[in-house]
């Protein structure tokens, strides 16, 4: 009598232990582990949002220190106007035709360019003048390129004249200026 | 006395009764370890999906606030003088002619030579040479200044410029006619 009740007993644990096992399998198969991938997923996304959100956070502050240096440094300005205002054609005549005594302009023509690699912009500035001896054409070089009382600074991109090292003469000058300019 | 079969034979109906359990034990612990695990994950998948969705909110938050201060064209502008100074400030220096106009004079003072004519784009300076000698003696040839420049630029170091080969001289000995091209020395 005890041995059939044992039977009895032990069967009903081999059936709910066989329908824990195959629940164990289902669930583990169709459930855990699709939420176990979606888990490793999601700490993925999130770790790259985490990692967006710094980056997006450095470069706005970044650009909020850009504003502000606009507004408080003359230096930054200044730069700008030299390097990054716009392309505009009163501007360069301006900076070009200044009074410097001895230097007289004959031709000019621009070009806006191109786009280069740094995002700036760089105009062709084709010129050509006559200067009264060397050191002029010299001041008058440095004033394009290095200059406190000029709003621009130009590359020289090609130059000649007739240079005569017997005698200081007044020479006539063709130049190829660029300008950089933000568009 | 138990006999050796009886013991047997009770170790045998132990056995079988304690499979059953074991299996039953091991069983319904996996299927507990499975739905916590599954409980776990679906709750912190949960937190998770919180979590992403705020920081896509902050992220939404920033790049709208960026937007705003980059449609101001003057803020790009800054930007982009600020990064590409140094590299503007070494493109102007590069292509100093004024310094180079200066060099080959100083070049001509020191040889004692005429140039005439000066030409710069791409670091390359071209201009004309004409040498005369000091005296008008037999064997006095003008070629010998020709030759102290050349020889001071292929041995001498620290120099504005690099020489390209003189490869051709006319004239008499009175008179030596030849061109220069010069390549500035940072230039390559």
């Amino acid at each position: 009598m005890q041995t059939t009740l044992q039977n009895k007993e032990n069967n009903r644990k081999q059936v709910l232990s066989l329908v824990f096992l195959i629940c164990s399998i289902v669930i583990g198969f169709f459930f855990t582990l699709d939420q176990g991938y979606s888990y490793i997923e999601k700490k993925d996304t999130l770790d790259a949002t985490k990692k967006e959100i710094i980056e997006k956070k450095s470069m706005l502050e970044a650009l909020q220190n850009t504003t502000k240096n606009i507004e408080n440094s003359v230096e930054l300005q200044n730069d700008i106007a030299r390097y990054g205002s716009e392309f505009r054609e009163d501007t360069v005549i301006d900076s070009i035709f200044t009074p410097i005594n001895g230097v007289n302009i004959a031709n000019i023509s621009m070009t806006k360019g191109e786009k280069t690699p740094n995002g700036l912009s760089l105009a062709n500035i084709s010129l050509s003048l006559k200067a009264q001896d060397r050191a002029t054409l010299g001041n008058y070089l440095n004033y394009l390129t290095n200059s406190k009382t000029n709003k621009k600074s130009y590359i020289i991109k090609n130059l000649n004249f007739p240079l005569d090292t017997m005698k200081d003469v007044p020479v006539s000058v063709n130049m190829e200026l660029g300008m950089y300019y933000f568009e | 006395m138990k006999t050796t079969e009886s013991v047997e034979l009770e170790q045998e109906t132990e056995d079988k009764k304690s499979t059953p359990n074991t299996f039953f034990i091991l069983s319904a612990t996996l299927f507990a370890i499975v739905c916590a695990v599954s409980a776990f994950l679906f709750f912190e998948n949960m937190s998770l999906n919180t979590s992403i969705d705020a920081n896509k909110n902050e992220i939404t938050t920033y790049v709208s606030s960026i937007n705003k201060i980059k449609s101001d064209k003057k803020v790009i502008a800054a930007e982009l003088v600020t990064n590409n100074k140094l590299s503007i400030l070494a493109s102007i220096q590069t292509n100093d002619a004024q310094k180079y106009i200066d060099e080959i004079l100083t070049v001509s003072r020191k040889y004692k030579l005429i140039f005439s004519g000066f030409s710069y784009a791409n670091g390359k300076i071209n201009t004309s040479a004409v040498s005369i000698p000091e005296t008008v003696l037999f064997g006095d040839d003008g070629v010998k200044k020709v030759s102290n420049l050349v020889r001071d630029y292929r041995t001498g170091t620290g120099l504005l410029f690099n020489l390209s080969p003189v490869l051709s001289i006319s004239g008499y000995e009175q008179k030596r006619a030849f061109s220069l091209e010069f390549n500035v020395a940072s230039v390559k």
